[in-house]
């Protein structure tokens, strides 16, 4: 190593906190984003390998129309046609009352079908207590496997209740499959029955939810297409993987933005680093210079102890990362299953991708951080490097070019956003010139700021005061880049946090509107913005016989598979008085509920935005008669559902769909009639088994807001995040800055200032950076929620959200810019004053 | 040797022109030391700056060894100051982050010099530092930090050394013993020295003596520098 790379290096260790802060940023700002992936590669990794393992060595399914596949087909394709390599399957979620609610799959199989798809479920694979017979013969027999048992605490022939589709049923353990290495993931709660025990259970009758194949050529594949029957599709048995996919696609985005904007910070705090590293060094970079070390020299210097703090951040954020992703899986899984499918993330999983990303942002985003500052250096002039003084007057006379340029970047990053495009990389870069532009305004903010407090504080704390003020603009070439730094922090917390609060005050305002109704009446289920689970018509005869219920709602909620995508559809038995809770984009709301009435669709915003539908559009959908055109009447604000809804009044969908019952009812109760009396009366209807979820208007509303708070949890975690990113940043600039003024505060020692004054000044200094960066923080901070509410969200989801900037979001943002500011001001002060004024003095 | 011919620099502060020198003309040979007096202002350290290639006069040219280096590149006026020039400031300016030898080393390795370990002892031992070698400079006196840096500055055996006031931050008797130093190893070597100083006790060095005064150079005899 040669003389100029170990005096760069034994820089960084000789300055362990700068260097070790600096690291851990970058390590923290890679643990952010790698810990993210992590968890949603794992979460779709456990998704894909349930799914995969569950497909077995499938090529094909065959899925029917909204009541499920008649056994009969299955069994005209296998005797009828000849087809060897096909097997019907029912798929359910149960769930086990007495383990806490535990979620399990419910797999209906025919044994003798199975070899050629899932081997484990053959009768070679399996032990069973009583023999082939009883298994196949008793009601309700299920299979599992070892580790299931053992974790259910149960044992081959006991019996166990659960919960399938909101009726408790019993089912009869009589076997288990076999576990090996292959088909350990698969096996992960699942429950194996006969296909006729899963019809039974789930109560489909004759029904089968798909039918497995292997086709082994297109003419086959082709063949079979042509003989099923209308409303029923032949498809690829990924197609559900890759939807699955699809819809956490924007749920992703948004977690992913989450930690771009962690990363963004992070990155300028690297940035901010290696400026301040470069600013501190002047005069030894001037020396190096004068006796012929060349500026690429000094470019190579700085990007070598970039890559050094890159490389051990990066191994340090992959070791942070394991573990935040174990905190951050819990919360993820917990939404998903709350918002999209069910699924139960036990491992941890990592991809090379994730790894090269990793590595990309920690060591290359370091590096590029650091070009510019490392050009700064290589372009300090030997002579003007050992004036201080010229460093400062040289800031103090690029300030207004600085204003302009940061003004004229900010300009570019809002022309790049306005851009028309649903790119979502798109506004990530126009975020950057708005951050870096704003930055750029930093020194006329502490010009301005110093020309106010200046006579404030020497009135209050006289000239110490004054002092402590005047010297945040004698080093303006340090102040400024910490100030910038703390501010771009501080704003990224208000950015996300009136983003959050603007969008749960839209999703309240819009909850209360559409949820006008007193009792709703639902089947409990396993996904909570999803209602799988359906209740019988009959309930709803029930309902109306009751004499305090005034008027009623009813829903029935369908999901349908074409295209590879899956569309939510909506079938709407409205009331009138329920009209109103629907606000439309555009079109008057009459005309729109008349089309409705009479046939046409009405879509909410993210489905019409993913969709490119707009009012008058035509759609086209799955329905049991096979394709048909629904014309679309108009776009309504709705925020249940980031996948989007198609709704089409009830009697209308029944003349093209089969389905029966309801995925739910809503009750207006009478005026004056308590609402707990009535909901006690519906909850008491003979309901067949059936359990009923018979909830209050409030109980709704509190839930909805529960699953809103969910699924930002995630959010939170991660903006909590950033500002330890942020701090440690902060903490960084502002150590290194007042640790560098030894001298200075050697003199003021030596003056005779006392070592309480000298902490006073260093904390009346840091407070005025604080409250400059919280001033800073506030615009740019509301800026950035802008970016986040109308362009990145819309991009994302395509939600039109109430923009809302709640005071105490403001008022948190400035404490925060201040506390952090005054602690990271508290140790260097400390040590000020307890440092010799000799010894600081001597040190040059 | 060294050549400035017509060279003149100004400054602009806010609309006031500041001329430093004015068809400054100075010719220098080989192994001569020249002292350069002058007050704060004058230009003195202007002028080292022009004739290392640190800074570049509005006009006229600085030839060392026959190449005008105001017609180089950045790099290549850099390269020159590695190669030809070795480099004395007031306040000693050692890398921090290296020790002794390894402030010493760096100029070597710049140059790509090859027998640095022999060079280092023996300039250590002239400069009467041998045993400070793997010390690192803060726990240095002035005068030893003063020491290593002309060390710093004639190891890699430059044909021009230039001194900003290298007595200016030392007491007398430390100042002393630098200008016997400086006397004992840039004349014994042969090198061409120009120094910048404010210090009387120099003046014995120096072959000939110019005192800068408003934008002008003028010779001066030693016996009347500081009148």
């Amino acid at each position: 190593m040669n003389s100029l790379a170990r005096s760069s290096l034994r820089y960084l260790f000789r300055h362990p906190w700068q260097f070790g802060l600096s690291v851990l940023g970058i390590a923290m700002g890679v643990a952010i984003v790698v810990s993210i992936d992590i968890a949603n590669y794992s979460s779709a990794t456990a998704f894909n390998l349930s799914m995969d393992a569950v497909a077995g060595k499938s090529t094909h399914q065959i899925t029917g129309t909204s009541e499920g596949i008649p056994d009969s087909l299955y069994t005209n394709l296998r005797i009828g046609k000849g087809l060897r390599n096909i097997a019907p399957v029912i798929e359910s979620y149960v769930s086990i009352p007495d383990t806490g609610r535990e979620v399990f799959k419910l797999l209906g199989v025919d044994i003798f079908a199975e070899k050629p798809f899932r081997d484990y479920l053959s009768q070679t694979g399996i032990s069973l207590e009583g023999g082939l017979k009883d298994f196949l013969t008793r009601p309700n027999s299920a299979l599992l496997s070892e580790e299931s048992i053992v974790k259910l605490k149960k044992k081959t022939g006991d019996t166990l209740s659960v919960l399938i589709n909101g009726k408790m049923k019993t089912l009869y353990l009589a076997g288990l499959i076999n576990e090996t290495s292959d088909n350990k993931s698969a096996l992960e709660n699942l429950f194996i029955t006969d296909i006729a025990s899963a019809q039974e259970l789930t109560e489909k009758g004759n029904k089968i939810d798909y039918i497995d194949l292997i086709l082994s050529n297109e003419s086959d594949e082709q063949s079979l297409k042509s003989i099923l029957p209308e409303g029923f599709v032949l498809q690829k048995s990924g197609s559900r993987s890759e939807t699955a996919e699809q819809m956490m696609d924007a749920f992703n985005i948004n977690l992913t933005s989450l930690s771009l904007l962690a990363l963004i910070v992070g990155l300028f705090l690297i940035y901010n680093t290696m400026t301040f590293s470069v600013v501190q060094r002047k005069v030894l970079i001037g020396t190096l210079r004068s006796i012929g070390v060349t500026s690429n020299e000094i470019t190579g210097m700085i990007i070598l102890e970039a890559l050094v703090m890159g490389i051990i951040g990066t191994i340090a954020g992959f070791v942070f990362a394991y573990f935040i992703s174990k905190i951050l899986i819990v919360f993820l899984s917990q939404t998903i299953n709350d918002l999209y499918f069910v699924v139960s993330v036990r491992e941890i999983y990592i991809s090379p991708e994730i790894i090269l990303k990793g590595i990309g942002l920690g060591v290359f985003a370091t590096l590029i951080s650091a070009v510019y500052p490392a050009r700064e250096a290589s372009k300090i002039n030997p002579r003007s490097a050992m004036i201080r003084s010229e460093q400062e007057s040289s800031v103090l006379k690029k300030v207004p070019r600085m204003t302009i340029t940061g003004i004229a970047i900010m300009v570019s990053g809002a022309i790049i956003l306005f851009i028309p495009s649903k790119n979502i990389w798109l506004s990530y870069i126009g975020i950057l010139p708005v951050i870096i532009g704003f930055s750029l305004t930093t020194p006329l903010m502490i010009i301005i700021v110093e020309k106010v407090f200046s006579p404030v504080y020497k009135k209050l704390f006289g000239i110490t005061g004054k002092m402590a003020s005047g010297s945040i603009l004698q080093n303006i070439s340090r102040t400024y880049i910490a100030i910038a730094a703390l501010a771009l922090a501080v704003a990224a917390t208000v950015g996300v946090g009136i983003m959050i609060s603007s969008f749960r005050s839209t999703v309240i305002n819009w909850l209360e509107a559409r949820l006008n109704a007193d009792i709703f009446v639902s089947a409990p289920s396993l996904i909570s913005r999803r209602n799988d689970a359906v209740l019988p018509e009959e309930l709803l005869d029930k309902i109306k016989m009751i004499d305090e219920v005034e008027d009623y709602n009813y829903y029935r909620e369908l999901i349908l598979n074409q295209e590879g995508k899956e569309y939510h559809l909506i079938a709407s038995g409205l009331s009138k008085r329920s009209y109103p809770g629907f606000k439309f984009k555009e079109g008057d709301p009459d005309e729109i509920w008349n089309k409705f009435e009479a046939g046409d669709v009405i879509l909410s915003e993210p489905f019409a935005f993913r969709n490119d539908l707009s009012a008058g559009s035509v759609l086209k959908l799955k329905t049991d008669n096979g394709m048909k055109d629904f014309n679309v009447a108009g776009i309504y604000y709705d925020y249940a559902s980031d996948q989007g809804l198609v709704t089409i009044q009830y009697d209308q969908f029944r003349k093209h769909w089969n389905a029966k019952g309801y995925s739910g009812i809503a009750v207006f109760v009478k005026d004056g009639i308590p609402v707990s009396s009535v909901k006690d009366k519906i909850q008491s209807l003979e309901t067949n088994g059936q359990q009923l979820l018979v909830r209050t208007y409030k109980y709704i509303l509190d839930s909805s807001i529960e699953v809103f708070d969910r699924t930002f949890l995630i959010a939170k975690v991660l903006q909590i995040l950033s500002v330890i990113v942020a701090f440690i940043g902060i903490l960084s600039s502002l150590m290194s800055l007042q640790l560098e003024r030894r001298r200075e505060l050697g003199i003021l020692r030596a003056n005779g200032l006392l070592p309480s004054q000298l902490f006073k000044i260093v904390n009346l200094q840091t407070f005025l950076m604080g409250l400059t960066a919280g001033i800073l923080a506030l615009p740019l901070g509301c800026i950035l929620a802008t970016i986040l509410v109308y362009i990145i969200n819309k991009r994302s989801f395509g939600w039109t959200m109430q923009f809302e900037i709640m005071p105490s979001i403001l008022i948190e943002a400035m404490i925060l810019s201040i506390v952090a500011a005054l602690l990271a001001g508290i140790y260097p002060g400390y040590k000020m004053s307890k440092t010799s004024p000799a010894n600081a003095l001597r040190e040059e | 040797m060294l050549e400035l011919i017509n060279v003149s620099k100004n400054y602009i502060e806010g609309n006031t022109k500041h001329t430093v020198l004015n068809d400054f003309e100075l010719r220098i040979n080989e192994g001569e030391i020249i002292i350069l007096l002058g007050k704060s202002g004058s230009g003195k350290s202007t002028l080292l700056n022009i004739i290392s290639g640190i800074d570049i006069p509005d006009s006229g040219s600085v030839k060392i060894a026959g190449t005008d280096i105001t017609k180089l590149t950045e790099k290549e006026r850099t390269l020159v100051r590695r190669h030809k020039i070795g480099f004395i400031f007031q306040f000693f300016n050692l890398i921090p982050t290296l020790t002794v030898r390894e402030n010493l080393q760096l100029p070597l390795e710049l140059n790509n010099d090859t027998d640095q370990e022999e060079r280092i002892n023996s300039i250590l031992k002239e400069v009467g530092l041998p045993e400070r070698a793997n010390t690192y400079p803060d726990k240095l006196s002035g005068g030893e930090q003063q020491r290593i840096a002309i060390a710093r500055a004639l190891i890699h055996e430059p044909d021009i050394i230039l001194a900003d006031e290298p007595t200016g931050n030392l007491d007398y008797e430390t100042g002393i013993q630098i200008v016997d130093l400086l006397d004992r190893v840039v004349k014994q070597k042969g090198k061409t020295m120009i120094m910048v100083t404010h210090s009387k006790d120099v003046i014995g060095l120096a072959d000939r003596i110019f005192s800068l005064k408003e934008d002008k150079v003028a010779e001066t005899k030693k016996e009347s520098a500081f009148e």
